[in-house]
């Protein structure tokens, strides 16, 4: 049996699930999930082998088994584990979604929204806050969680924005009457508060965007779009170029190599270096 | 140098500092089997401790550096002091002087592989409180219950080789205990800080003497540490319960000294692997370690014709066993709420009319914590024996799971929901639910919020209420926001939110009502003067959009307008047309003897306090009912 129990925010979960149902569905185990409120397939039953015990359990921001605080790889991965499995960490590593993408979208259908994006538009997300997974206790000491400066700069985002055409530039933002929008006001953008579930569900009909890789959310939004460019913030150092910068810093203090996220996709699409 | 009864492949030699601790010594002195050699750095004027070395024949060293330029308690250069006095060919364990480890520590350690560059920590550690406590687990292995993992090797046990260049501790940063350890496993790359799959006791609780002791004696008498282990009960226990033609089934095994009992009395015992001794592991070193632990327990039960070998705990398990097949079901780990939850909806079918569950670790005062397990889902049993086994008659099996578990309505479309952020709602939910007991019939969900809360878990497991703990949207967010995130994980088509801390006093259809002709429908409290989620009440369709709306609206604003938030957004989905405000005022947050006639619910801030449940004498004693019901009493 794998048991989700889920922590942190939105997208945080859709990581949560997909592990835990691919593991499930892998090793042929019952899944224990809550339905993903907005996404109906996920309520669907995963039936499988129950096991009342032993217990392990899987944490971390890649698979962490809790008991050893080791990384799970490999063969740990495909070959059942004959026990009660309690996922309960972040799981942002694409390697484990990439083969899936299709199982995945069908997974997280979710309702149209209201208001489609148009062919022109040209949304940016742009945040102000660090995301929960940033809490993990280990990864990141030092960083104290706080209100801080957006990610992109603002000058990277205007370069960005003069360069990509479109009609309509909707910003996604946890603050909108930051100074940041205020700045990015002679584009005449649309405002939208990014934590919405309607805000998300946009975002994924967008054919161009500006994301930021280490918010959870927007990857997912960007990786389940059909979007032709996806402008993608990379905050971690081991890549060549990073647009992060101020009191984010631009990685991880003593972070185990392995053990970090790694949300890099290489897709055409995915556009880095910008 | 002495007690070493092992034949050792590599020199291992230990290194603790114990001043003013040889109370904690004493209890640990029995690790010293496992060493070549043990080095105890001390002060002169400590004698207790020098007595313990002598006794269990540990050297001594003097420490001329513990208080080194004023230092209060340098360990980090007492430590340096003792690493000196060492052979540098050998690999070091030092530890705290108050960590046991395993009785076969020095066995399993050998079969596994280590690398000289490494640093190797215990993989979680049992913090026992109680001298007691400490005594009936230290004889009575595995420790796998309630275990303290961390994601870095501290202090408590180091192993490395003192060859390598990393064998000093840092001696900056600090003149106590508090940071010298993760200092110095810093010191190694992540990649060469690794973890032993073996776990440890601490004697009494932790953290309280970087700065030198500063906690109460572990006990008086030294003699207390090492007094004879209470006989154990289980040949008394099975010898009763047993005879011919009787089934048990064994929950666990480890050593066969359980299988080897149950063996003689009962005509068959199935074993059910608990902690794994047949599942692959998931990493190398801890399939090294269960290969071994699974030869062991074959060779010990091996000719026991009558004992199954251990059984997968998996659902095609239990499908083999026939409903009222067991006269005993023996559970040896420790009672812990989240397996048993799992175990009695799973396990009590099969057992015949009559018979027993037998168990171990039952004692509310030394154990308060699966001793209430116990008595919360199983009720107080009707056997306490001095080695804390517990035995408890189940008269009829399907009755008694039907009344102490009973199982939610299933799928309902409309229901109420609660939300409770932290432990100290837990109470006045208890109390809300129960009024709205008397006035509802429907289907209700306890969302949790955050971390699982136990007690609300196994309340809502005994009153047959649907419970799910979610996750805490946002740690930066206030509670009012990260509440109404929580609603979204509501599991009904409609719901209808009331808060903890409200009392019931009539019927809250008048909400579901409203959701005829409107997507949502807000109940604030009139007299409270802002528009919080918990001094409202209010109601929505799945479909409706207005949790998500509201909470992205408050979560935008927080920054702005802090605690004032909610209300905010409020204010604006109710000036933009998108909040459906009830015309009447049905909830009341105000003084309870100003409420208005017509008031349905009434918020109560303190509602969990007893002054709450005397507001309303004819429902006190019923409420106090509810809650001694709860608490097993």
């Amino acid at each position: 049996m794998v048991e989700v129990r889920y922590r942190g925010s939105f997208g945080d979960n859709l990581f949560q699930y997909c592990f835990g149902r691919l593991l499930a569905e892998r090793w042929g185990h019952e899944l224990s999930a809550l339905p993903l409120p907005h996404f109906p397939c996920t309520a669907e039953k995963v039936p499988g082998r129950r096991f009342l015990s032993p217990f392990h359990s899987w944490s971390g921001i890649a698979a962490e088994d809790l008991q050893l605080g080791t990384l799970v790889r490999g063969r740990e991965l495909t070959e059942p584990l004959h026990a009660r499995l309690v996922l309960y960490g972040w799981f942002h590593r694409w390697e484990y979604y990439r083969s899936h993408e299709a199982a995945i979208r069908r997974w997280l259908t979710t309702a149209p929204p209201d208001t489609p994006a148009g062919d022109n538009d040209f949304a940016v997300c742009l945040r102000t806050r660090r995301p929960e997974s940033w809490h993990e206790p280990g990864l990141h000491p030092g960083y104290p969680p706080k209100w801080g400066r957006p990610v992109p700069s603002v000058e990277n985002l205007t370069r960005l924005i003069e360069r990509v055409p479109h009609t309509r530039l909707v910003l996604l933002t946890d603050s909108p009457m930051g100074e940041e929008v205020m700045d990015l006001a002679p584009f005449k953008p649309v405002v939208m508060p990014i934590e919405s579930f309607a805000a998300w569900n946009y975002l994924r009909t967008c054919r161009r965007m500006a994301v930021n890789v280490c918010h959870p959310s927007e990857w997912w939004a960007a990786w389940l779009s059909d979007a032709e460019e996806i402008y993608a913030v990379d905050p971690w150092p081991a890549r060549k170029q990073s647009h992060c910068q101020g009191s984010y810093g631009c990685g991880w203090l003593d972070g185990r190599p392995l053990a970090r996220p790694d949300l890099h996709v290489t897709e055409p699409r995915w556009i880095y270096d910008w | 140098m002495t007690g070493n009864s092992v034949s050792p492949r590599r020199k291992i030699q230990a290194l603790c500092v114990s001043v003013n601790y040889a109370d904690f010594l004493e209890c640990i002195a029995p690790n010293v089997k496992h060493f070549d050699r043990w080095l105890v750095v001390t002060e002169e004027s400590d004698t207790r401790t020098q007595e313990v070395c002598r006794r269990w024949g540990m050297e001594v060293l003097f420490s001329k550096r513990l208080h080194e330029n004023g230092a209060v308690f340098h360990k980090a250069a007492a430590l340096n002091e003792g690493l000196e006095e060492l052979d540098q060919d050998a690999w070091v364990v030092v530890l705290d002087s108050d960590i046991l480890l395993s009785h076969d520590f020095r066995e399993r350690l050998e079969l596994q592989t280590l690398d000289p560059l490494c640093l190797y920590g215990l993989s979680g550690r049992r913090i026992c409180r109680t001298l007691p406590e400490f005594r009936s687990l230290a004889a009575s292995e595995p420790w796998v219950d309630n275990l303290i993992h961390t994601t870095f090797v501290i202090g408590y046990f180091n192993l490395f080789h003192l060859s390598v260049e990393l064998n000093r501790y840092p001696e900056h940063g600090s003149d106590d205990a508090s940071t010298y350890d993760v200092l110095f496993s810093n010191r190694f790359p992540a990649a060469r800080r690794r973890f032993l799959p073996f776990v440890c006791l601490h004697a009494g609780d932790s953290s309280h003497n970087w700065r030198g002791r500063v906690t109460d004696p572990f006990f008086e008498n030294h003699d207390h540490a090492h007094a004879p282990a209470i006989a154990s009960q289980a040949e008394v226990i099975a010898a009763r319960l047993g005879g011919p033609g009787k089934a048990a089934v064994q929950i666990s095994c480890y050593r066969g000294g359980t299988g080897k009992t149950l063996a003689r009395h009962f005509d068959k015992v199935t074993v059910i692997d608990h902690w794994g001794l047949l599942a692959r592991a998931p990493t190398p070193a801890m399939e090294t370690d269960r290969q071994f632990l699974a030869a062991r327990y074959a060779e010990e039960t091996s000719g026991l014709q009558n004992l199954t070998p251990p059984l997968e705990h998996s659902s095609e398990t239990l499908a083999a066993i026939p409903d009222a097949s067991l006269d005993v079901i023996w559970l040896a780990p420790e009672p812990d709420y989240d397996f048993l939850l799992l175990f009695l909806p799973a396990w009590l079918l099969k057992l015949k009319p009559g018979g027993a569950i037998v168990g171990a670790f039952y004692d509310p005062e030394m154990l308060p914590g699966p001793s209430r397990v116990v008595q919360f889902l199983l009720g107080v049993p009707d056997e306490i024996h001095s080695d804390m086994h517990w035995v408890k008659r189940i008269a009829e099996p399907a009755k008694f799971l039907a009344e102490r578990l009973p199982a939610p309505a299933p799928d309902a479309r409309r229901g109420v929901v609660y939300v409770c952020m932290e432990e100290a709602e837990v109470e006045a939910l208890l109390v809300s639910l129960s009024s709205l007991r008397r006035h509802w019939h429907g289907a209700v969900c306890v969302l949790s919020a955050g971390d699982e809360s136990a007690s609300l878990l196994l309340a809502c497991s005994r009153l047959g209420v649907d419970f799910r703990n979610v996750p805490k949207f946002s740690l930066m967010l206030p509670d009012d926001i990260n509440r109404l995130h929580a609603l979204d994980w509501s599991p009904f088509e409609e719901s209808v939110f009331l808060d903890a801390a409200t009392l019931v006093s009539g019927p809250v259809d008048f909400l579901f009502d409203a959701l005829e002709t409107q997507p949502n429908a807000f109940c604030p409290g009139p007299a409270s003067g802002t528009l919080q989620v918990s001094e409202a009440a209010f109601a929505w369709r799945r479909s409706s959009k207005v949790l998500d709306t509201l909470g992205a609206m408050a979560g935008t604003m927080f920054p702005f307008t802090g605690d004032q938030a909610m209300p905010f957004a409020v204010g604006v989905l109710l000036k933009d047309g998108l909040l459906y405000l009830l015309p009447s005022a049905p909830v009341w947050s105000g003084p309870a003897k100003r409420a208005p006639s017509g008031t349905v619910i009434q918020s109560f801030p303190l509602l969990a306090r007893a002054g709450a449940l005397h507001l309303f004498p004819p429902w006190a004693e019923e409420e106090q009912a509810l809650l001694r019901q709860l608490a097993g009493a």
